[in-house]
């Protein structure tokens, strides 16, 4: 195997672009790992099986306390609106279910847990993106492909030596003029 | 040709990308006709619009412009030129003033506020390429600027933007309008700058040409965005109509869109999915070489500034059913029956029905596709725009 390209797609904004260049990675016999969030909003975008992929969001979801907040946010919630949903209130119970999820549940995740436990140094994206591709791997070229990965990748880079670093694979060699 | 020592950089916020392999295929022929005898530099400032918070992302991007882009570094690309993809992240606005003023900040970072090292500057889409080329170059700096938006007329509606657009008009040293409908409501907006605004055409490549002419118009070929505004719905209704008169027929439709989902369903519904071959979206070389295998462009948009794609089919050789959607009135002018046959927009399938039997009826002795393809070669070919380009950049002809 040659090089080992890392192909950050994490705000999924620009999914051809990236699908694309890790498909010419591995044609061109060298390794690819696409690391995304959410393979679920992939479906669009079929990514080769020769392609390494990193689910950010599944290893978020294996952090210690991701059960705890399931727990407080969604299932004691659910079967409270169950037991107190019979009869003729029913319906309303678990329309009301459904909107907690929706309208509470949901932001509170987004806008509150998710940033809290991404203020731990070993569940912020960049350490789970090292966990993913493996801390003593070596990225011979990291492409930044969506602006959503912008962080992500400025972090990574403060923490690790890439050689070569570009928005896409046909600019991975570029060279400044008179360089070479 | 002679050699020009002079540097000329090209800032576009288009140009095709493994994302968009179509977009800016324009300015890369124009890079392509205009970039040998010179020393060109290509800024490819391709806005990346997202909806989150914006602060982390632009401070992030601050740092990593300062790894990527200090100093700037180019990869090979056509005419002899060189690029350097400079992404302009940004949150998605309607507002182009906003749009603007990120792609002027963004060359800023990238050029380290010093003013971009060159002799000639020639900026695509005003208000975008052409506004960050202004606020990034020396006074000394002649700025060209070459427009092919097809939403001006929303940009003129936006009081902020409409100002900056007319500060623009002063500016530059030059300004080209792909076409009339680009320059009129620019005229019509900014009569006190009727006489800035020229026209120049977009390049097209003659150099490919179908090996064996066409003998039967039975493969139909489309290509570009699956739209509404191109009309590939009722592009599918015609065909499937003429496909009931002759079962030979097929179409396939080149690029993705919004309809994509519905026009397999319409295809299926309309018993012409054996017919139908969705071939996604095609880097640009992959849809010459389509030219070769098909039989006929059918072109049903809306409306066009320019209509590339229609010019290129023309160029290797195809005849074209297209619509008349303000761009190939132009570029086809005089040569209309000689090229293929052009019908109204309509909503609905019977101007391109009625269009696609009048075609067969007199193909192929009522067509003259060698002269089509050189007129148009005289109007769009790689000599005619690079010796515009270089009379405008260098006053004088050395073409």
């Amino acid at each position: 195997m040659g090089e080992h390209v890392v192909i950050l797609a994490e705000g999924g904004q620009r999914k051809r672009a990236a699908a694309t260049d890790a498909e010419r990675v591995v044609a061109d016999g060298n390794e690819a790992t696409l690391v995304l969030r959410q393979r679920s909003k992939w479906l669009d975008e079929p990514i080769s099986d020769r392609v390494r992929v990193v689910d950010l969001h599944d290893l978020e979801k294996q952090e210690r306390w991701m059960p705890v907040e399931w727990l407080l946010l969604v299932r004691v919630p659910r079967f409270a609106f169950k037991v107190v949903g019979v009869g003729p209130i029913k319906g309303f119970s678990q329309r009301a279910s459904s909107a907690w999820r929706r309208r509470v549940a949901n932001p509170l995740h987004r806008r509150v847990f998710l940033p809290m436990v991404r203020r731990r140094a070993g569940s912020r994206p960049e350490s789970l993106m090292e966990r993913g591709i493996g801390a003593r791997t070596v990225v011979d070229v990291l492409l930044i492909t969506d602006p959503g990965s912008m962080p992500t990748a400025a972090d990574f880079l403060e923490h690790h030596d890439v050689p070569r670093v570009a928005y896409s694979l046909d600019h991975a060699e570029a060279t400044a003029i008179g360089e070479r | 040709m002679t050699n020009h020592p002079s540097k000329v950089a090209v800032v576009t916020p288009w140009y095709p990308t493994a994302q968009h392999p179509f977009r800016g295929a324009f300015v890369q022929a124009m890079v392509d006709a205009t970039g040998p005898g010179t020393d060109m530099s290509v800024f490819h400032c391709e806005e990346w619009g997202h909806r989150q918070p914006a602060a982390p992302i632009e401070s992030a991007y601050a740092k990593l412009l300062a790894r990527t882009h200090h100093p700037l570094r180019f990869v090979p690309t056509a005419g002899g030129a060189r690029v350097t993809q400079l992404p302009v992240p940004l949150s998605v606005t309607p507002r182009y003033a906003e749009v603007a003023k990120r792609h002027a900040e963004v060359l800023g970072q990238a050029l380290q506020g010093k003013p971009m090292p060159f002799d000639i500057v020639h900026a695509h889409v005003g208000l975008s390429g052409g506004w960050g080329a202004l606020a990034n170059v020396g006074p000394d700096t002649p700025v060209h600027v070459t427009e092919h938006a097809s939403f001006l007329g929303k940009l003129l509606d936006q009081p902020d933007a409409r100002e900056m657009y007319d500060e623009l008009l002063h500016r530059v040293a030059g300004f080209y309008a792909v076409g009339e409908r680009v320059s009129r409501p620019l005229i019509d907006a900014f009569p006190h700058h009727k006489d800035r605004i020229e026209l120049i055409t977009n390049p097209v490549s003659f150099e490919y040409e179908r090996p064996v002419p066409v003998t039967e118009l039975r493969r139909w070929l489309y290509v570009g965005t699956l739209s509404q505004l191109k009309g590939v719905n009722w592009l599918l209704e015609a065909f499937a109509r003429c496909h009931a008169e002759d079962p030979a027929l097929t179409l396939t439709l080149v690029g993705d869109g919004p309809l994509h989902a519905e026009l397999v369903e319409r295809a299926a519904a309309l018993g012409v999915s054996e017919a139908v071959t969705f071939a996604g979206v095609q880097p640009p070389d992959r849809a010459l070489l389509l030219f070769r295998e098909h039989d006929l462009l059918v072109h049903a948009s809306r409306f066009e500034t320019f209509g590339m794609t229609i010019v290129e089919a023309s160029a290797a050789g195809l005849p074209v059913l297209v619509t008349r959607c303000g761009g190939p009135q132009e570029s086809l002018a005089g040569i209309e029956s000689d090229a293929g046959e052009m019908v109204e927009v309509e909503e609905g399938s019977d101007a391109l029905v009625d269009g696609y039997r009048r075609l067969r009826d007199r193909f192929p002795d009522g067509l003259d596709l060698a002269r089509a393809r050189r007129v148009l070669d005289d109007r769009y070919g790689y000599a005619t725009t690079a010796r515009e380009h270089h009379r405008v950049w260098f006053g004088e002809d050395r073409g």
